[in-house]
């Protein structure tokens, strides 16, 4: 009987430890089929950023991404990789040592370690696997078949693609890596190229003769993409360019006192008023909430309705900031006085426009965005808040490419930098020094005072 | 309590073995590499390059070095034992069983290397740089993998050629 029992409980043990193990390797199978990637990380620096995710929903068909490491960097690649492929079911991949498959890498026309040969639909795009946005921007390429052209005008002061801090180095690196090919035009050489999709005007400080604005006006009209980064500085020609087009390019200097970056001469204005709903400044539900840095801005609005033109002011400056009607005033630093008609109150400095007739034409409206600022895409600001969201986002809107409108992958600005990216109020600023200079040191003195009446008390 | 204790005994089991098992080591290629040649500079002696189109045969006698049956020049027999010291202390940098002989350049090789010693021959191919430059594919013989060894073993080789082709300075006196 007792031997029954004893028989009786080790054959339910066996069984409750068979059960056991076999429910956890069960649930070890749900998880690997049902893998999900939660990124609690600050900033979900371990995450795709949702533009990447965006373009692989794009992917509809196998895609076979073959990347060609040095040998002992391969983990930096894999990380990448894994993430791409658990975001889309069609994607193969596929990670070789250069140094083992020369032959292979050569047929897929690679020639340098740390580049992907990306493969879809019979087209075949060589790109950098690393970092993300580069990898994101070879799919885009390979998906769409060819590259976006990107023509930069000069011949008007206007700030170089390349080279220097005042340059666009770094915006035209990244606009390069998500698949535009960049390149210079002169609005006085003729019509612009019918394959060019976006124009840029960086910071011109010299005017527009009127045929160049006629071409700029032609290229719009027949569906491409203008953006306009303009600094203070005296452009009527423009100026009535965009009068006529129903916007108001302001002759003002906008400073903000109140919400300064720290370290600076105050002269940046710090946009954190950004209309929803629209693709630069809210671009799927994801809205530049980190606020933009203008280092030296001038308002830009919309004035008036015009027939053909739908536009709309998207970001505006805090209602701390004045507009100063002197931009040599401004620079000197004197502060803001209605007396020199400077005008208080909240300015409005990105406007986003459709231009030509809407409604069911198989081709697409020109798409014409302003920003009342240059500086804050160079090198020396790009990757401040969310300066190169919204010069990114700009570039893609105007494209019509709807896929990289969104977050970017985030940078880490560089130490040397003009700027820090710490954005305090006077009010902030004045808090904190006296908590720093008054209070702390004053709890300390104190703290030391009790102690020394309590110890002379005891003797 | 029995089955508690059971249940204690498998999860001694399970540290135990935890404890016990290791995972699988990779052996560490770098910067130490593989040895090559497997001999030592002393039993090397003879030699037979193949660097392009040129060929050296050296053999090593007594009184020094003899260059293609000829007594090699000082400076030329200096550079024969640097190149047996390089090749004696040559390793790979990497190993694996590769495709095609084209895609590493063995089928038209940069330089052949016969290492003579008393009791056996050994060769080693050198073919194409890798794509860093750094580093040469490299195969011996009786070895179907492919190496990769550093790009200095052909300074070494040059400088061989380099002093047995060069005019030799007329004889003071």
């Amino acid at each position: 009987m007792r031997l029954r029992r004893a028989v009786r409980g080790w054959s339910q043990l066996v069984l409750e430890a068979g059960l056991l193990v076999v429910g956890l390797g069960l649930l070890q199978v749900v998880a690997e089929r049902t893998n999900r990637r939660y990124d609690l990380s600050p900033g979900r620096s371990l995450s795709l950023s949702p533009v990447t995710r965006r373009v692989l929903t794009e992917v509809q068909e196998p895609l076979r991404l073959t990347v060609f490491y040095r040998r002992g960097q391969r983990e930096r690649y894999a990380v990448l990789l894994s993430r791409f492929a658990d975001a889309s079911p069609y994607l193969a991949v596929e990670l070789l040592d250069f140094d083992r498959y020369p032959d292979r890498a050569r047929s897929l026309g690679v020639t340098d370690y740390g580049e992907a040969a990306i493969e879809y639909r019979g087209n075949r795009v060589v790109a950098h696997a690393f970092p993300e946005e580069e990898l994101t921007g070879g799919i885009l390429r390979a998906v769409r078949g060819r590259r976006r052209r990107l023509l930069y005008t000069t011949g008007h002061g206007e700030r170089p693609p390349a080279g220097g801090p005042g340059s666009l180095g770094r915006l035209t690196a990244a606009l390069a890596a998500e698949g535009y090919a960049p390149e210079t035009v002169s609005l006085l050489d003729g019509p612009l190229p019918d394959d060019a999709d976006v124009v840029v005007v960086a910071g011109p400080e010299h005017d527009f003769a009127p045929a160049e604005l006629a071409t700029l006006a032609a290229f719009l009209g027949r569906g491409g993409g203008v953006l306009l980064l303009l600094d203070p500085a005296p452009l009527p020609q423009l100026g009535a360019f965009l009068a006529g087009l129903g916007l108001r390019l302001g002759d003002d200097f906008l400073v903000d006192r109140e919400r300064r970056i720290l370290g600076t001469d105050g002269l940046a204005a710090v946009v954190e008023l950004f209309k929803t709903g629209n693709p630069i400044t809210d671009p799927a539900g994801h809205p530049i909430d980190t606020g933009v840095v203008l280092p030296s801005a001038r308002s830009v609005d919309v004035a008036g309705a015009v027939p053909g033109v739908d536009a709309e002011s998207i970001a505006r400056t805090a209602p701390s900031g004045w507009a100063m009607a002197d931009p040599d005033r401004a620079r000197r630093g004197e502060e803001p006085d209605r007396a020199h008609h400077d005008v208080p109150g909240s300015a409005s400095v990105v406007v986003m426009a459709e231009v030509g007739p809407g409604g069911g034409e198989p081709r697409r409206r020109g798409r014409l965005v302003v920003v009342g600022d240059a500086d804050f895409a160079s090198d020396a600001y790009l990757d401040l808040l969310g300066n190169r969201d919204l010069a990114l986002n700009a570039v893609a809107w105007a494209a019509g490419e709807e896929a990289l409108v969104g977050p970017h992958e985030e940078r880490t600005p560089e130490i040397l930098r003009p700027l820090s990216p710490l954005v305090l109020s006077e009010r902030q600023a004045r808090t904190m020094l006296v908590l720093a200079a008054a209070v702390e040191p004053g709890l300390v003195l104190a703290l030391g005072l009790v102690i020394a009446v309590v110890r002379r008390r005891r003797g | 309590m029995r089955r508690t204790a059971a249940l204690a005994l498998l999860v001694a089991v399970g540290g135990g073995l935890v404890l016990a098992v290791h995972g699988p080591r990779r052996r560490p290629l770098a910067p130490e590499g593989i040895g090559l040649l497997g001999v030592s500079p002393a039993a090397v002696h003879g030699l037979d390059i193949v660097l392009g189109a040129r060929h050296l045969s050296a053999e090593r006698r007594p009184g020094g070095w003899a260059i293609d049956g000829t007594p090699g020049s000082a400076a030329t027999a200096a550079a024969l034992d640097d190149l047996v010291g390089t090749l004696a202390r040559l390793r790979a940098l990497d190993r694996f069983r590769g495709g095609e002989a084209d895609a590493f350049g063995f089928a038209h090789p940069r330089a052949v290397v016969a290492v003579h010693t008393r009791r056996r021959t050994r060769r080693l191919v050198l073919g194409a740089a890798n794509a860093a430059g750094s580093a040469l594919y490299a195969r011996r013989d009786h070895d179907p993998r492919v190496l990769q060894v550093g790009i200095g073993v052909l300074s070494d080789l040059e400088r061989v050629f380099y002093f047995r082709d060069r005019p030799q300075p007329p004889e003071s006196g």
